[in-house]
């Protein structure tokens, strides 16, 4: 038999894997640097579990990978692809990403900028396939 | 006055737990945290797919493009070829961003011999370096484009219309339906949480916890019509209910009582509360004989009663019966225009009817005292002396005289 305790939890865990972006706490760099690194270590799959509106979030874009948005390209329903398009077209938004993959990028050391690489071909690859994002 | 200071040595009953006890019980924590957290995602991973079933995941424009070839198109390593490209060929960021776009356009449009002047038209470049541009592109991309946008393929939709309709619902009985598939009593048939009390937190509304409830209140084992309205309509779960929910706990009840035949969509293994009427209707009745006799269970403990229901032939004069042993006139009519005793065991060929006017039947069945004549035309009977009587009124039209 399930326990207060234990729906709780299943609460929690649903909601941190549906949406990230509202499961760590105040609205901060530090709650945006654990949104991203959530998002960057789930499997394709998971990505897509995140609820679209998740999609407009930079902290979530910022922690896309490249098979991420290739899964997303091929499996992803219009709402999402929209949510992504509506980010993007947004300057400070963009901006808000790449800063958040600067933090990352701090985290490894050795000026490393190998996660603003991947948020700018990310952006790119949106960008080169727009025929597939745009509705 | 004595103070009593607690012995800070007494341990009041308490076993101080050991560091290797709590190591091994966070392990044990984060293991089950983790074994909950699959579980949950399969969970919400089936829902997703389930929801998005139907999604439009492409524009209509490329409904006509054979899916391996937006799938190979849309490899995250053109992106980095196009880099490569751009930087090598000096292209510059314009140029750079409008290459996957034409690109796109040859492909889709199929324009494999055109490429060079749609690249050199849609870069501004001269011949020479749009045809070095669609070299390398035909070697990385189009080339292979090319290859998999002539195999033949069928348009996304119609694939999916095609996996609707694979989709198998089976007739099952609502008992075996619960062993045959487990996952049916997870399925949610209401929206609000449900209030347990064996259960001190709102539990999901799925159909084991409904029946759960309905065991609560109604009691268990089966129950009659009236225990069930009672509880879709009395108990502080049901009460809320709107009209459709109502009726699908309504179902699910009656099937769990009558353990009645429930139809279940195999792929999704949950019970199609739409299709059950229809179902009823026109699966399970063909294979029904035809009502000849039916067994009614007299609940009120009379016993079992056996009623013959006749079974239905056309009406016509013939059989035309008034359900009281009483003889109306026109069961009496009927009889003597058509009855004839019937000495043979072989039927008798009815006679082809033929037509009569209506008017002549009136006129042989009534009495003469009734019938209207011209007056100009008189006939025999309106007079019983005979027209020809010296103190009868003549008549000339409609002119009575009544001088002679």
């Amino acid at each position: 038999m399930m326990t207060r305790d234990s729906i709780e939890l299943k609460f929690d865990i649903s909601g941190k894997i549906e949406m990230p972006h509202l499961s760590y706490g105040k609205v901060g760099s530090a709650s945006k640097h654990a949104i991203a690194s959530d998002v960057l270590a789930r499997k394709n799959e998971d990505v897509l579990l995140i609820n679209s509106t998740g999609f407009n979030v930079c902290s979530v874009f910022a922690g896309l990978a490249e098979r991420h948005i290739e899964h997303i390209a091929n499996y992803a329903p219009k709402e999402y692809k929209k949510e992504i398009i509506d980010l993007l077209s947004n300057i400070a938004e963009v901006e808000d990403i790449f800063r958040i993959a600067k933090l990352l990028d701090e985290d490894l050391g050795n000026n490393s900028t190998k996660n603003q690489e991947r948020v700018k071909n990310i952006i790119q690859y949106v960008k080169d396939n727009k025929i597939v994002f745009e509705f | 006055m004595a103070v009593i200071y607690p012995d800070e040595n007494y341990n009041y009953g308490f076993q101080p737990q050991k560091a290797d006890d709590l190591a091994y019980g966070l392990e044990n924590e984060k293991k089950a945290v983790a074994e909950a957290t699959e579980e949950i995602k399969k969970d919400l991973l089936a829902r997703w797919k389930k929801r998005y079933a139907d999604a439009e995941i492409f524009p209509p424009k490329l409904a006509g493009t054979n899916p391996e070839v937006v799938e190979f198109m849309l490899s995250f390593k053109h992106t980095l070829f196009y880099n490569k490209l751009a930087g090598n060929l000096g292209l510059d960021r314009n140029q750079r961003d409008n290459l996957p776009q034409i690109v796109w356009e040859i492909v889709i449009g199929k324009n494999w011999r055109d490429a060079e002047q749609i690249i050199a038209g849609g870069l501004g470049l001269d011949g020479k370096k749009a045809g070095t541009i669609a070299d390398f592109l035909f070697a990385n991309i189009l080339d292979q484009a090319k290859i998999l946008s002539e195999k033949p393929f069928v348009p996304r939709r119609r694939i999916a219309a095609e996996e609707k309709t694979e989709t198998k619902l089976i007739a099952v009985r609502f008992s075996q339906s619960l062993k045959q598939y487990p996952s049916l009593g997870e399925q949610l048939i209401t929206s609000g949480p449900l209030r347990l009390r064996v259960f001190p937190a709102p539990a999901r509304p799925s159909i084991k916890n409904w029946i759960a409830d309905y065991h609560e209140n109604a009691g268990a084992g089966s129950h009659g019509v009236i225990d069930r309205g009672n509880y879709l309509f009395h108990t502080e779960n049901t009460r809320r209910l709107t009209d459709g929910e109502r009726q699908r706990v309504g179902y699910i009840i009656k099937a769990l009582d009558e353990d009645a035949v429930v139809t279940i969509n195999q792929e999704k293994g949950e019970i199609v509360f739409q299709a059950n009427e229809f179902r009823k209707r026109t699966v399970n009745e063909p294979n029904r004989p035809p009502a000849k006799m039916e067994t009614v269970n007299n609940e009120s403990g009379a016993g079992n009663q056996k009623r013959e229901s006749a079974v239905r032939e056309p009406i016509t004069e013939e059989n035309l019966k008034f359900s009281s042993p009483h003889t109306f006139p026109a069961e009496k009519r009927s009889e003597k225009a058509v009855f004839q005793p019937r000495t043979e065991s072989r039927p008798v060929p009815r006679p082809a009817p033929s037509f009569q006017p209506f008017a002549r039947t009136i006129q042989s069945s009534r009495p003469n005292l009734y019938r209207i004549t011209p007056i100009n035309q008189p006939g025999p009977e309106t007079s019983p002396r005979g027209n020809n009587s010296k103190n009868d009124p003549k008549t000339k039209g409609n002119v009575v005289d009544l001088r002679n």
